[in-house]
């Protein structure tokens, strides 16, 4: 037996482990955030979707409802470090990115180096991200896409797992400057955080009023979510289901030749990320059922989170008063799988 | 016989590549047509694994129903078409066997075509994977275990996602999941056979229905009601002659043609007589088709018109010449019936519409009020050198002088006293015209 065949069969050996024990490590981590988020199932698997399939995403809600509370229960139950950044008005890039400043090292000499901004981190909460400039959005765009940051010339690596959590807030517009299209499409999921249910709402008044606080626990750390998006990618998709994908995609684009609704109600469909995003969401998503393989149903679950903000509106949509979701659903249902 | 030996292996072998070519063409085509990858259609020749052979079974089974059921459901759609088409060919011709073959042909030609186009729509077993995981709610394990079971190396991912649903398999009942289900055209088409049953049944003793239905509705009250009212308010003249008439006695030729049809000895007579019967059934056809547009003929050309006066003036009335001519033939009935039922729907609208002719019968016929006026008049003098000549350019109320050789009038003309001297050519010129126009208003 050769060195490389060995090496494959190892290689085999730590998959098949890896597949038996990704299940329950995603559960796990699943247990330990409900300790201290109540219901919102449907953010966290989209959390940790994005988070196991190596993107960022962008959670939409109103104030109160537990978005940055998450955040820092995933940092806690994965063992990643964890930074924030309160975007307002007058940040400016090298708040978020650094900045190379006049330090005096050891020997007492003065020389320029650069002092790391928040962003080098594992998770990354950009709190409000729609209230700082265009100038200061845009800051991340590298470090989101590329996982590095340049300052004076020098690129500088960003530790991984690289996780962006950004936040917004749908109801105060108001001196807010909106997310540019390069910047949105790079989020690989838009989440809406739902106002909770009267049970839920219960649940968290109980343990947020008592003496008690939840205390979680760590259950996999930063390699192994690694060694996870190795994992996931090895899921086999069926070519009819990676046909209704690029299907999906098609008909969001007002050019197609049957897209009667795109064209009359969209701008510009979604990019190629948004089908890179279906693919590997459902990857993810037959992982956590419990299976081996992408179906239909998985794909179609993640049409609104994956494509949502990957599509602009035209003005006739507008004055209508549709919205993407409505689009999206309606278009899903003019396509079948088959 | 020693070379047919020779050649026919080479020849087998040739005919076994090009119809393995031509198959895994078509499996490559229908395949792509779907949308499915064509590596999949071979999916169970030769590289299967014996772990996908209960798979296999499972999807040959479902194949199977998914053709019989597309098969039951279209062929009964065209069965239902074909039994449409025997019972309108019952209902409007007489002969029927010819009819009733093709229509069979039909059906065989359609129950092969519907058959053929139901195994290459689901000849993919890809395809019936597909539609497994949709029914049995497998979310589709078996199609990519299907599509992924020829990897060369499959990795550990592979080989769970097969184990996974390859454990699944036992627990399918194709039967429950793919029953073989009544179309849902089967009642329609069992009313449309029953129908079929009972025209072919009642045709076998009588004459196509629509027909019997014409002929009944010739002879009705209620139609010849209104052909008598229509008449009768076109030409009170002849209110009793010609459509009533003609009708009737053509009514009683057809009865007595039936009745030498039931009972009669002659053939040739028995042969004659659905021809009068169409012939007639035609002419009322028309006469109905033209109480409801209501032109009543108008459009009738001029020789036409002048035939038919000629006709009414010259002969005796219409319902004299509407009677057939037993020594004539079917041919010439018919076209007499046709310009039988022509008069009788157009004749008297057209002279009372056009009035010219009309008036011109009159002029001829009565004496006219005024005398008739000579063509030519004779002038005072032949010689154009002794015709007066007068001023032509001259004013009104102004007096005219003569050129020559004529005397100065006595008296001026002043409001209309010139019209006694007018000249006596003139005056009969104007009169004619006079006349003319009063003609014309007439």
């Amino acid at each position: 037996m050769t060195a490389s065949e060995t090496k494959g069969h190892t290689s085999e050996k730590l998959l098949g482990e890896q597949i038996e024990s990704l299940a329950a490590k995603i559960s796990g981590v699943r247990g330990e955030i409900s300790k201290a988020i109540v219901g919102q199932t449907e953010v966290v698997d989209g959390v940790l979707m994005a988070l196991l399939a190596g993107g960022h995403v962008l959670l939409e809600g109103a104030p109160g409802l537990g978005k940055t509370l998450l955040v820092r229960t995933l940092a806690q139950a994965v063992s990643l470090k964890y930074s924030r950044i309160q975007f307002t008005p007058d940040l400016m890039p090298a708040d978020v990115i650094g900045t190379a400043m006049v330090q005096e090292n050891g020997d007492g000499k003065k020389a320029l180096g650069f002092q790391p901004g928040p962003v080098f981190t594992n998770l990354l909460l950009a709190d409000e991200i729609n209230r700082a400039t265009p100038k200061t959005q845009s800051a991340l765009l590298e470090a989101m896409q590329e996982k590095q940051v340049t300052v004076a010339h020098t690129s500088h690596q960003l530790e991984e797992p690289f996780f962006v959590m950004a936040t917004q807030n749908p109801l105060e517009m108001e001196g807010t400057y909106p997310l540019p299209e390069a910047q949105l499409d790079r989020f690989l999921f838009k989440l809406c955080v739902p106002f909770p249910r009267r049970d839920e709402l219960h649940s968290i008044l109980d343990r947020t009023t008592q003496n008690t606080s939840p205390s979680v626990e760590s259950v996999i750390d930063g390699e192994q979510i690694m060694e996870m998006r190795g994992v996931v990618r090895g899921v086999p998709i069926a070519p009819h289901v990676q046909e209704y994908v690029v299907r999906l995609v098609m008909a969001t684009h007002p050019e197609g030749p049957d897209n009667g609704l795109a064209s009359k109600y969209i701008r510009y469909g979604s990019s190629p990320r948004g089908g890179q995003t279906l693919v590997l969401g459902g990857k993810i998503r037959a992982l956590l059922n419990g299976r081996f393989n992408v179906s239909v149903e998985d794909v179609r679950a993640l049409l609104l989170p994956a494509l949502r903000h990957r599509i602009i509106l035209n003005f006739e949509a507008q004055a209508d008063g549709r919205t993407t979701d409505d689009l999206l659903e309606e278009i899903a249902g003019k396509i079948r799988p088959d | 016989m020693l070379s047919t030996r020779n050649v026919h292996p080479t020849t087998a072998r040739v005919t076994a590549t090009f119809l393995s070519t031509l198959r895994s063409g078509w499996e490559t085509l229908s395949a792509r047509s779907q949308g499915v990858p064509s590596p999949n259609s071979d999916f169970f020749r030769g590289n299967s694994s014996e772990e996908f052979q209960a798979l296999r079974h499972v999807l040959g089974a479902v194949r199977r129903r998914m053709v019989a059921n597309t098969f039951l459901r279209i062929w009964t759609g065209w069965w239902c078409w074909i039994l449409i088409g025997l019972v309108g060919a019952a209902v409007f011709f007489t002969k029927l066997a010819g009819l009733v073959m093709f229509m069979s042909a039909l059906l065989g030609v359609g129950a092969v075509a519907i058959y053929g186009w139901a195994r290459r729509t689901w000849a993919s077993p890809y395809y019936a994977a597909c539609r497994l995981d949709v029914v049995a709610g497998l979310d589709d394990r078996m199609s990519t275990a299907l599509c992924f079971g020829n990897a060369a190396n499959p990795n550990q991912m592979l080989l769970r996602q097969r184990e996974d649903a390859l454990s699944r398999v036992p627990q399918i009942d194709v039967a429950s999941l793919f029953p073989i289900r009544t179309p849902a055209l089967a009642g329609r088409a069992l009313l449309l056979a029953l129908l079929a049953a009972g025209m072919f049944a009642y045709r076998v003793h009588h004459q196509p229905p629509m027909m019997a239905l014409l002929r009944a509705s010739a002879r009705s009250h209620l139609l010849q009601t209104a052909l008598t009212n229509r008449d009768a308010a076109e030409d009170p003249r002849e209110i009793d002659s010609t459509p009533k008439d003609s009708l009737t006695k053509t009514a009683d030729v057809d009865d007595a043609a039936q009745q030498d049809v039931q009972g009669g000895p002659a053939s040739a007579k028995a042969d004659a007589t659905p021809a009068k019967g169409e012939s007639l059934v035609e002419s009322l056809l028309e006469t109905v088709k033209g109480m409801a547009s209501g032109d009543g003929g108008q459009d009738q050309p001029a020789n036409g018109e002048n035939k038919q006066q000629s006709a009414h003036n010259d002969s005796p009335p219409s319902s004299d010449s509407a009677q057939p001519d037993p020594s004539s033939g079917g041919t010439q009935d018919e076209s007499q019936n046709k310009s039988d039922g022509q008069h009788a729907s157009s004749g008297a609208g057209d002279k009372l519409r056009d009035p010219q002719p009309m008036a011109k019968n009159i002029l001829k016929s009565t004496d006219p009020s005024v005398k008739a006026v000579p063509d030519r008049v004779a002038l005072p003098s032949a010689n154009i050198n002794d015709q007066p000549r007068t001023r032509s350019s001259a004013d009104t109320g102004a007096s005219q002088m003569a050129v020559r050789d004529v005397s100065p009038r006595a008296m001026a003309a002043i409001n209309g006293g010139e019209q006694n001297d007018i000249p006596a050519r003139y005056r009969v010129y104007l009169q004619r015209y006079f006349e003319h126009d009063d003609a014309k208003k007439k």
